[in-house]
């Protein structure tokens, strides 16, 4: 698939990208996920079980996720519960979000909005 | 972790309910093992319970969200398209929140509106559900409007409401065709005890076996009365309330069979009816002629035993008259042909009985007549009041958009032009309304309840079935229709007119002044104003004739002074008080109690004059029929005086003057002469300008001598006259019952318990109820009316300062719109006060229309009020002159304010484009 079919997937909103991010490199399910993003985005994406799922369905139904087939540790594993994964075309787009982002940093520090990093 | 049936979960559950079924299927398990997780993971204290409550609030918004998604489109379509549905619920969100804060800047404006929506909506759910539960309701009985009441009347006192005499029921039954069943009853009071001591006072109904069936009452238990046990020499057998066996038996169905005390006796327990029983029993009795029984006492009273009659037919009895008549009506038969029945056969009976009968007839009333015939009138004035407040209110709500709507009229114009799209106006609007009309509606629900709780509480007990009234959700739906319709309309008109009138004029010119459509929308808003003060008008003149009606009413001379008196009702069992009809009126114990608890009671601290009376001043008593000896009863008006039995100490207490002769003292017992007294109307009935004194009467088998004359008392009440009355002294006829009244010096209510300890150390066994200061007592009698006024007076407060509210809207807007010109006047010369007058000027003109408008119509619709006034005319110019000058003040501070902006006007800013 091309970029072009990337492309009216973006910008993602940020509750999507936080849920992408969360999903990289593991599954989740539910719960977790719901802590993980909550952690990683510092507390300001607060997700409750319903507009959890109502994203997650919609990222379902764009196939940016997928239910997942494996699963984790045993230990950790519970029967009844889905586990949530990133598809490829979501890997690629939370990708180009972040480049996005990235552009958009880069653009301001340009502009001095932000300060350049300094060398270390 | 397992989702269980904890409380939490329930909720959730519940909540997920709310889920499109497609979305539930997929979820539902995991939203509800992560929300299980949440909620135990959401910690302590306050946080924690944020946590709680976003998770819950979480899952609504879910929901709505998941409805107003539109369906998710096809990868391939174009990404405008996609980047719309995803954002829809944000969109919403957005806008609400803009409108919200949109409505917070102009606080004034968003305060005023909300409130006066909830005032309308709130004062119309409140009064309708009254209106509701009182009179539209279904009736507990069955096929009420079959049922009618049979009285009998005597043509020489010209009652129309009289209670009949047992042979004659008898005879109406066996004579009437087209009643197809009839059935008596009759009111007591009486002690029942349950069990050792314990005695309470309570009302009750004598019935005839066929009146429960016949009005359609079921017991809840048991059974009513069989026609075996209506027999004179029946078996004791009772019915009680729901009330009294959920108090005193616990719901047990067990009650049936057991057995209670009445009036010392054992009677057996056979049936238990249900709350509504005794519907119409207190409007029935209220409007009877006499024997009123318990229904003369305080308000609300309750029925909660019923007796069978068990009438004795025996002849003699048919010159006394002690029960009361209803009937149902055969099928096909009307009122009318019911009481031609009635007239023939009572015409029948005082042919054959002449002596008992002699001018007696009939009157067949409707019964819903008769229970709803005293309140319909002023519920109905209350409807038509609430009816013109909401008017009002929206009337004012319209005003007030439509305003705001007009100093928008740039901002719409401007948004059109950077690109909103008439959707996204048009919603803006939309929600915008649907905001401040939700506010409203909620606000006027805790109205409502509150107001309802309110009209409750003051409601007087003569008002049928008022205990079981509760908001209307009908009628809650209705008003918030109107509110929606109201805010939806006139908050819409400024995004039409603005679209319609196109960006580029509203861009120039400020606000749509000297635009054709402004003039018109002004002249529009003012005619409102017009209604407003108008209907407000109305409304006072209204409360004005029934304020002025009650304070006529108080300003009567009841006849007796009550402030200060305490009143307790007494009721001497017959077992310690014998009462043996041979050896009347020597009955000594009765005469040992009475001496006892007078001279126990005078001793008590802060008493200055005690009395013991067969009644107190406000009650109606009995009459009984007498004999002016030496004149020749005048047979089409047989004397029938009030019987008032009371002690030496009745004028000191209740300071009733003597106009002549002497005042009965204890000296006048059973060792001297009967004597009587008689009052100031009996003596113009039976002794005309002739000197009673040293005249006699007779009564209950002895000739008695006049040796005085009293003041009238009004004993049926502040707006009737006095009836002929006779006095006797309770040392010539015993007191089986009656109240004990006490003077005091100090505040009535503060004696009550020493009034009771003295009782029962003079008998312990017989019980005080009804204690009371007599002024409540009175208060109570003129309840209706101060119910009606102070609803009415509300209504109208409310609807004035909703008319003052647009008045002053109306000024305020005038002046922003003319800024212009006011200050093109001053610059030409014009001085300050000349622009003042401009703009008071136009108030006055909007107060003088909306009053001479408000004054035609209270002029026609004055006679409404009719029936609830007294002593005041509908068109009293009084009441008429007082409003319009209230009007005028309160005009004139209205208009204060944006005069005097006007006045502040300063022409060279006023002159700078805006």
């Amino acid at each position: 698939m091309s970029d072009s079919s990337l492309a009216h997937l973006l910008p993602l909103p940020p509750v999507w990208f936080h849920l992408l991010l969360a999903l990289t490199n593991q599954e989740r399910h539910g719960y977790a996920l719901m802590q993980d993003v909550a952690a990683q985005s510092g507390g300001t994406v607060a997700l409750g079980p319903g507009t959890l799922y109502g994203a997650l369905k919609r990222l379902l139904a764009l196939k940016l996720v997928e239910e997942s087939d494996r699963r984790p540790d045993p230990d950790l594993d519970d029967q009844r519960r889905r586990y949530y994964g990133l598809t490829a075309l979501g890997r690629r787009a939370l990708a180009a979000e972040a480049a996005r982002h990235a552009s958009l940093v880069q653009l301001a520090r340009t502009k001095r909005v932000l300060p350049r990093p300094r060398p270390a | 972790m397992r989702p269980g049936r904890a409380a939490p979960y329930r909720a959730a559950r519940l909540l997920l309910t709310l889920y499109p079924r497609a979305f539930r299927r997929a979820f539902a398990t995991d939203m509800l093992e992560v929300f299980g997780d949440a909620w135990h993971g959401s910690g302590k204290g306050l946080r924690g319970l944020a946590t709680r409550f976003r998770l819950l609030s979480d899952l609504i918004r879910g929901a709505v969200a998941q409805h107003l998604e539109r369906p998710v489109p096809a990868v391939t379509r174009s990404g405008a398209f996609t980047t719309h549905s995803r954002l829809t619920m944000r969109d919403l969100l957005a806008e609400f929140r803009h409108a919200v804060r949109s409505l917070a800047r102009t606080p004034g404006f968003t305060l005023a509106v909300v409130l006066t929506l909830g005032l309308g909506i709130g004062a119309n759910t409140a009064i309708f559900s009254v209106v509701d539960g009182v009179l539209l309701r279904p009736a507990p009985f069955q096929d009420m409007s079959r049922l009618s009441m049979v009285w009998e009347t005597d043509r020489r006192s010209g009652t129309l409401r009289e209670p009949a005499s047992i042979p004659d029921y008898f005879d109406f039954q066996e004579r009437s065709r087209r009643f197809e069943q009839l059935a008596a009853f009759s009111p007591i009071t009486t002690t029942l005890s349950f069990g050792a001591g314990d005695a309470v006072r309570v009302p009750g109904l004598w019935v005839t076996h066929e009146f429960l069936p016949m009005v359609g009452i079921r017991p809840i238990v048991g059974s009513t009365f069989t026609a075996d046990q209506d027999r004179p020499d029946g078996p004791h057998v009772a019915l009680i309330s729901e009330a009294m066996w959920t108090e005193r038996f616990a719901r047990n169905p067990s009650a049936v069979g057991a057995t209670i005390r009445v009036n010392e006796d054992p009677f057996t327990i056979v049936g238990v009816l249900p709350a509504t029983a005794d519907f119409g029993t207190l409007q029935i009795l209220g409007v009877a002629a006499y024997r009123r029984g318990f229904a003369d006492q305080t308000s609300r009273a309750r029925v909660d035993v019923w007796l069978p009659l068990q009438a004795d037919r025996s002849p003699d009895s048919r010159g006394n008259h002690p029960i009361f008549v209803a009937g149902r009506l055969a099928p096909g038969v009307g009122v009318s042909q019911a009481q031609q029945e009635m007239t023939a056969i009572t015409a029948e009976l005082e042919r054959l009985y002449h002596q008992s009968n002699d001018q007696r007839g009939a009157h067949v009333e409707a019964l819903s007549d008769v229970v709803f015939g005293g309140v319909r009138p002023a519920l109905l004035v209350l409807v038509g009041a609430v009816a013109l407040v909401l008017l009002v209110a929206c009337a004012n709500v319209a005003n007030l958009l439509l305003a705001r709507g007009a100093a928008r009229a740039r901002e719409v114009s401007v948004r059109g032009a950077l690109g909103a799209s008439a959707a996204r106006l048009t919603r803006l609007f939309l929600i915008e309304s649907a905001v401040l009309t939700a506010a409203g509606a909620a606000v006027g629900l805790l109205l409502a309840l509150a107001g309802l709780q309110a009209l409750l509480a003051l409601a007087p007990g003569s008002i049928p079935r008022v205990g079981t009234v509760g908001v209307d959700a009908r009628v809650l739906g209705v008003t918030v229709t109107l509110g929606v319709l109201i805010s939806v309309t006139f908050g819409m008109v400024p995004a039409i007119q603005a679209r319609r009138r196109g960006p580029s004029l509203a861009l120039q010119s400020d606000s749509g002044r000297g635009a054709s459509a402004g003039r018109e929308q002004r002249r529009f808003r003012s005619a409102l104003v017009v209604a407003e003060l108008a209907l407000a008008v109305i409304l006072m003149i209204g409360s004005g004739l029934l304020i002025k009606s009650l304070w006529r009413l108080y300003q009567v001379d009841p006849g007796f002074q009550t402030s200060g008196v305490l009143k307790a009702d007494f009721q001497l069992p017959g077992s310690r008080y014998p009462q043996p009809r041979s050896t009347w009126p020597k009955w000594p114990e009765m005469r040992r109690f009475a001496l006892e608890v007078r001279r126990r009671v005078a001793a008590l601290p802060g008493v200055t004059a005690v009395a013991m009376a067969n009644a107190h001043p406000l009650e109606a008593g009995y009459t009984s029929s007498i004999l002016v000896v030496g004149r020749d009863p005048d047979p089409t008006n047989w004397p029938e005086p009030s019987i008032r039995i009371v002690d030496a100490g009745y004028m000191a207490t209740m300071q009733v003057p003597l106009i002549a002769g002497r005042p009965m003292t204890d000296a006048d017992d059973l060792e001297a002469p009967p004597v009587v007294s008689i009052n100031q109307a009996a003596r113009r009935a039976y002794f005309g300008a002739a000197d009673p004194l040293g005249q006699r009467i007779q009564l209950w088998g002895s000739d008695r001598l006049v040796v005085g004359v009293l003041a009238d008392e009004r004993m049926h009440g502040l707006a009737e006259a006095a009836p002929p009355a006779v006095y006797l002294p309770a040392s010539q006829a015993p007191l089986p019952n009656g109240s004990i009244l006490v003077r005091v010096a100090g505040e009535p209510t503060a004696l009550a318990a020493g009034l009771r300890s003295v009782v029962r150390a003079v008998d312990p066994d017989v019980p005080l109820f009804g204690v009371e200061p007599l002024a409540t007592t009175l208060s109570h009698s003129t309840g209706q009316r101060r119910f009606t006024m102070l609803v009415l007076g509300s209504f109208a407060g409310v609807a004035l300062l909703l008319a003052m509210i647009g008045v002053h809207g109306v000024l305020s807007y005038t002046v922003a719109q003319r800024t212009r010109e006011i200050g093109i006047r001053m610059a030409l010369g014009a001085d300050r006060r000349s622009v003042r007058s401009l703009v008071l000027g136009q108030g006055a003109r909007m107060v003088m229309a909306g009053l001479g408008i408000g004054v035609v119509g209270a002029f026609a619709g004055a006679r409404w009020l009719g029936s609830l006034l007294y002593g005041v005319a509908p068109r009293d110019p009084l009441t008429f002159g007082a409003v319009a000058l209230a009007l005028g003040v309160v005009a004139l501070v209205a208009s204060w304010l944006p005069a005097r902006r006007a006045m502040r006007v300063e022409p060279s800013e006023a002159l700078r484009t805006e």
